[in-house]
Parts: structure tokens; sequence; C-alpha cells
């Protein structure tokens, strides 16, 4: 029995030592007396702290600590301990040479059979590696909540039974929804509830099947704003807790909207702009139209009101011719001024309709016409079919007739040879309108400058350099075109305008 | 970040005014079902669970940050902070009326009212000071847990409910003591055993309900009358109900007490 004693002690031995050596290729090791004192260390806290075993004994627990954490061993960890619990938590230390390092530690306290503390056993891992990946996450988690408050996208997050958990500022602002009304499913309520039905299935197709979507849907907010969004959502899966969550990311349009707004807003004012300003141009030309008729109309009138004070009734021939002078004079007034007025009103948003190339023509000439006589400008139509129609906005289409005439009598006006013609070629799918006059080519170099925005060879102040450029975007607008004829001895535009809708198949 | 995931915080119920309920040691919101139907018809409830219990985030568990009551509390704000709750009524059970209290310090513009189950700012006899237990009891209580929790728990639970007639609500608390975490629950319940509040509670000045139980083997009623004598405006109202947990052995009493103190403040 004494030697299988013996054996056994022997083993025992064995077998703490080979635990204390493997406890020392990892842990630190120490023995401190009731007085808070060092009275043993092993070779791993040695190393780590920088000291000798004889530096060390009897030296007071805290010298191996940090001053923060010194204080709080003292105040918290000592009052438990003394009494008989474990303590466990993380200590930051600082080795002799001052490098500081972290533990996550445990003090067991030993107790005789009268339940007495007879001395504490330390016993911990270094965790600074731990310690300083801990800060670059909370590092991270900071800069993450900072971008995700000020990103100027919404952002939605949700749990893995597709509850709300977290909204960034942006959603809040473009919703007016704010976290406590959007939790769990909240967020739907202020959803415009025309859409919200619509939402509601794509979000728990996305939840129950992980079907992704990009949706444009409305929010309603409180104070009675509608806002659009466009929304894409996916489902993460999260490799760090293995939870699946749903990511939402809601893009404001309302902004793209009102800068479409704004874009559209500008457009028609550089038309209004273009057109006010033809119209000055015209203006000379549309007074002389209006006082010659009026002039005729004075004279008329005066003329009735003579033969009436005559009362001669053999005068009633004349009277006629008179009085049916003055009904056809002021006709032809009307019409000018209809003509003024379907130039001057905006017709962006009018349909497009099938139009009489020959009453458009009628109502250019009617505003510009006397002004071309005026000058001695001697303009001319080719013939062309009575019943020949385009498919367009007439107004619009009046537009760019008005300003090619325009450019043309600028351009001969100083001539001695002055002629505009116009003439108009039915090609099948297609009708072309040649503007030709008497001007010379116009400079290749120009060439491509002459349909930009603002390129104007008028003095300044005199035209606002739009009218090429918004009649260009005019005729594509209608499916047709603008552009020089760089063939033609003399300036020609060609303006080419479809004569049915364009097939929707063919502007692709 | 993700303050809502952390504390799975819950919104429920309707009403102008919220009643924020924080949960005691060793459960999670689910403990409060049995009142809720009392409450949630004329008020907003928040319901959360503290990091370490429930479907919390239990990887968010620190023990320095938790080190200390004041890490829940610092919790609490956050939520209050995030939901914009200003204000609302706390109703904390037992630990967490501590921590409610010490939020209510640090942040008062989120509470206008506190509400106090079963509250205790120390659980230990020192001086004149009526505890409940001798500081060596709960030493060695918390030494028995730290040998061996699930019995600690079995053996406790019971205690803690202190409805010997009701022996099925023991066995439910025990069934949630035996759910948690082990190295959580034995840290929560150093911190929260060995915690000495009672200079915090001293001249605290928001309006406040303490709900003392009879027969609390955890809280007596010394303690509840020392916190209605440090504080300069709480009221104790003493429940039929046994026990440490009134708000599961007693909603109906329970309800009634937070309703009329409520309507009456109000």
């Amino acid at each position: 029995m004494g030697a299988s004693l013996n054996m056994f002690r022997k083993d025992e031995i064995h077998r703490l030592r080979e635990l204390q050596y493997v406890v020392n290729q990892f842990a630190l090791t120490a023995v401190i007396d009731t007085s808070g004192l060092l009275i043993d260390a092993n070779s791993f806290l040695l190393r780590i702290s920088g000291y000798d075993e004889k530096d060390i004994f009897k030296k007071p627990f805290q010298s191996l600590l940090s001053a923060e954490s010194s204080l709080f061993f003292m105040n918290s960890v000592l009052p438990k301990i003394v009494r008989g619990l474990t303590w466990k938590g993380e200590l930051s230390h600082v080795a002799r040479n001052g490098y500081t390092y972290w533990t996550e530690a445990t003090i067991v306290p030993i107790l005789d059979s009268k339940r007495e503390v007879t001395h504490f056993h330390f016993m911990a891992c270094e965790i600074s590696e731990r310690k300083s990946v801990e800060r670059a996450l909370a590092n991270n988690s900071y800069f993450f909540t900072h971008l995700m408050d000020r990103a100027p996208i919404g952002f939605f997050l949700a749990n893995t039974a597709g509850e709300c958990t977290y909204i960034n500022r942006a959603w809040i602002e473009t919703t007016g929804c704010r976290l406590r009304g959007a939790l769990a499913s909240g967020w739907l309520l202020a959803i415009h509830p025309d859409d919200r039905n619509r939402v509601k299935e794509a979000w728990l197709k996305l939840v129950d099947e992980g079907h992704a979507f990009k949706l444009e849907y409305r929010y309603l907010r409180p104070d009675g704003k509608i806002v659009w969004v466009l929304a894409s959502a996916e489902r993460v899966d999260f490799p760090s807790d293995l939870k699946t969550r749903f990511i939402r990311v809601e893009k404001d349009l309302t902004e793209r909207q009102s800068s479409e707004a704004l874009i559209n807003e500008q457009r028609a004012q550089m038309v209004a702009a273009s057109k006010m300003s033809s119209l000055g141009e015209m203006a000379g030309g549309i007074a002389h139209e209006i006082n010659n008729p009026l002039a005729i109309l004075q004279l008329r009138a005066r003329q009735i009101v003579h033969l009436m004070k005559g009362g001669d009734a053999s005068k009633e021939d004349q009277l006629l011719v008179a009085a049916e002078n003055i009904r056809s004079t002021t006709e032809r007034i009307a019409s000018i001024i209809r003509s003024l007025k379907a130039f001057a009103r905006e017709g962006h948003s009018d349909p497009f309709l099938p139009t009489s190339v020959k009453s458009l023509f009628e109502n250019t000439l009617e505003l510009c016409a006397a002004r071309f006589k005026s000058h001695g400008i001697d303009l001319t139509i080719g013939s062309f079919a009575d019943d020949l129609e385009i498919y367009c906005r007439s107004v619009e289409m009046f537009q760019v007739l008005m300003s090619l005439l325009n450019n043309a009598f600028g351009a001969v006006d100083n001539l001695d040879d002055k002629w505009v013609h116009l003439s108009v070629w039915d090609l099948g799918e297609f009708v072309e309108i040649w503007i030709t006059d008497s001007g010379p080519k116009i400079p290749l170099e120009l060439h491509e400058k002459l349909f930009q925005p603002f390129f104007t060879t008028k003095p300044v102040g005199s035209g606002t350099g739009l009218g090429l450029s918004i009649a260009k975007a005019v005729a594509l607008d209608h499916g047709g075109d603008l552009y020089l004829d760089t063939v033609s001895e003399n300036t020609r535009f060609v303006c080419r305008i479809p004569k049915k809708p364009m097939d929707s198949a063919d502007t692709l | 970040m993700n303050i809502i995931e952390r504390n799975n915080v819950k919104i429920r119920g309707a009403g102008k005014q919220t009643l924020i309920l924080a949960h005691g040691y060793g459960c999670d919101q689910n403990i409060w079902q049995r009142i809720i139907p009392e409450l949630e018809e004329n008020y907003e409830l928040l319901l959360f669970d503290h990091v370490g219990a429930g479907q919390s985030d239990l990887s968010r568990y620190s023990r320095s940050k938790y080190g200390t009551l004041h890490g829940y509390a610092d919790d609490l704000i956050e939520i209050a902070q995030r939901l914009e709750i200003r204000p609302g009524i706390f109703i904390g059970h037992s630990v967490s009326a501590i921590i409610g209290l010490l939020a209510a310090l640090k942040a008062p513009e989120h509470f206008s009212k506190l509400i106090l189950i079963a509250p205790s700012p120390c659980y230990y006899n020192e001086g004149d000071y009526e505890g409940g237990f001798s500081y060596q009891d709960i030493c060695e209580m918390l030494k028995g847990m730290e040998s061996n929790y699930e019995s600690w728990a079995r053996a406790m639970a019971p205690v803690i409910m202190g409805t010997p007639d009701k022996p099925e609500l023991g066995e439910e608390l025990t069934r949630i003591f035996c759910g948690n975490k082990p190295e959580i629950a034995k840290h929560f319940a150093q911190v929260t055993f060995l915690s000495d509040h009672r200079h915090d509670v001293q001249d605290f000045d928001l309006p406040t309900l303490i709900l003392q139980c009879t027969e609390d083997k955890i809280a007596p009623e010394s303690v509840g009358r020392f916190l209605q004598q440090s504080m300069r405006k709480a009221e104790l109202h003493m429940l039929k109900a046994q026990g440490h947990c009134p708000h599961v052995s007693a909603p109906m009493e329970t309800a009634a007490a937070i309703r009329k103190y409520l309507n009456k403040s109000s």
C-alpha cells in the first residue's frame, strides 16, 4: 500500500508540475496575502511585468495595476474578495518599463477550515489585443453611427422577424415619422394609403422568401406633404452573429422631381424669351399691318358719317361698299390678333395633332409678311397640296417657322438682292420645309455652333441667340429634325416633320 | 448603435402617456404579461430586456459596463433618448427600481414620475438600516450561486416569488431563472445584491410611488419605509400581495394601485 501511495504521490506531483508548466504558457498567476501583498508570481507574470522574483515579493498587488484599475481594485474588488467572494473582470496594468497591458482576471479567495480567508489566487489572461480590437470596433461603430446620421439617404434596418429596429436621420426627415412610430411595423402607416398594400406585399415577400425589391412609392407626411422615394431592399445575413436582417435604402425623389420642374420652368422661360424677342423684331411690321387697316377704317367711317349727313339715298351703293370694307378690314385685324395670340401662347403641353401646312403658313405670314414687304424683301412660297398635313403642336411649329423667317430676314435685310423662299416637299412619311434666303453660305466653322444656345451673329441686345437651338429642340421633339443644308448655294435650313404619329418601336 | 435590438425594445398599447416597464433580476419583459392587459388600453407601454436578459443582444454584455447599476441606467437613458420619451412614467421592479432612479437622476427630462415595485437601495443591514439580509448572508448566497447556479435558482426563485399558496408561480420563476446564461446571471446577482445606493435616494425629488408587498423576503417593509422617508415626494402604498413580485402574483391589485396613483396625480 505504501508503495502504491508513493506512486500516487509521485504521479500527483508530476501531474501538478505538468499543470504548472501548461499554465505558465498562457496565464499570469500570483498569490496575494490578506494584506494585499504579493507572495508569489509565475514566470509569465514576471516576464510580462518586467519584474524579478525578488523585486516583486511583498510588493502591493496594486503596483502591477494602472492608476485607474488600482482605484477600482481598492473600491470594488477588495471588499468582495475579503468576504470570500470570487471576483472576475478586466484590469489594466503597467509594466516596469511603462508598457500597458490588459488582463481578464479571476481572483479567488482561499478559505481555511473556519471559513476565514487566508490568501488569494490571482489568475489572468492577457487581452491587450482584444482590447485594441474592441477599441477599433467602438471606433467603427461610432463612425458608422456618425455616417448614418449624416448620409443624405434614408436607411432602414429590420430584425430577423422583419420588424423595424433602426432608422437614420435622413429617413426621419424624409418621412416625418419618428423611431417611436416606425418601430416593428409602425412605419407602414407612414406610407401613402394608396401605396401601402403594394409596399407591404413586397416587404412580406422579402422577409418570407428573401425576394429583394426596388420600388418607387410615396410617404404621406404628418404635415400633409407627399414624398416620393425610390427604395431598394434586401436580405443580409450578418456573418458576426449569424442573424438575418433586412436593409432598405430609400432615395428621396422629391429633389429630383423639383429639379426636373426647375429645368422645365427654365426651358419655358427661355422659349418665352426667345418668342418675345422675335415678337419685338416683328413689332414694327405688325404695327404697320394693323395701322393700315385702321386708317382705312377711319376713312370709311368718316365717309359713312358724311353720306348719312347728306341724306342722299342714291349713295346707298357707296354706303354698302364702305360698310363691307369696314367688315373685311376688322376681320383682317382680328385675324392678325388671333395669330399673335396663338404665337404668344405656351404650347409645350398641347397635344400633337394633324395640322394643315397651308394654315400654318397663313398664320405665320400674317405676322411677318408686312415686315418683309416694307423692307423690300421678296418673300415667296413654292406650291404644295392644299390638304398636306403634318403631325405637330401647331403653336410650337409656328414658333419654328417664325424663328427661321426672322433669321432669314436679318441675313438678307442689308443685301442688294433680298429674297426669302419657302418650299414644301412631301416625302411620304415626312414633310420637309425649306427656308432659303439670298444670303451667302454660312461659313463652315460656324456650322457646329449654329444650333447651340446663345449663339448669335446679331448685335448685342437684338436677339437672344436661342431661336435656332429651341427650333431644333422642337423639331427633334416632334420626331423630326432641323439642319443646315450645306450643299445649297444659298443659306438653306431644312425642317423635317413627320406626317403621322411616330411608332414607338421606331423611336427606340 | 442599434439600441432597439440591443435591448429588444417593444412598444404596445395606446395612450398619450408612456409607461416604461423595467423588469427585475433574472427575468425579462415577459414578466409583465399578466399586468399588460390592465394597462395597455390607457397607456403606451415601452417594454425592454436589460442587456444579458431575454432576447437582448448578449454579445453586448461586458463585465466592466455592467459592473455597476449605472451601466443599466445609461442604457435606459439611451432608450428614452432614442425614442424621444419626454417625459415618461417609469415602472421598475426590484433592482430596476434603483436603475430607473439612477437614470432619472442623470437625465430627469425623460421621467415625470417613478413607480417602484418592491424596491431596495441596499439588500443588507448596516447600522440602523434594515436591508433584510446580513452582509454575510448575501455573500454566502452569492458563493452558493457561484458553485452551482441552477440549484441556487431552484432554491431561490420560490423564495423571491414568495407565494407558497401558489407554488406554480415560484416554479414559473424558476424556469425563467434557469433560462439565463449562468455567467451573466451570477455577475448580475453580485452587482445587484452588493449594491448600496442609499445615498442616491436621499432627497430624490421626482414624484414617486413605492409599492410595498407584505412578506417580501427580498425587500421588507423597513426598506419601503426607509425609501419613503429618504425621498422628498414619495408615497408608500402597502399591497395585500405577498412576496416580491406583485405584478405576477397580484396583477389586478398592482395595476389598480398604479392607475389610482396616476389618475390622482394627473
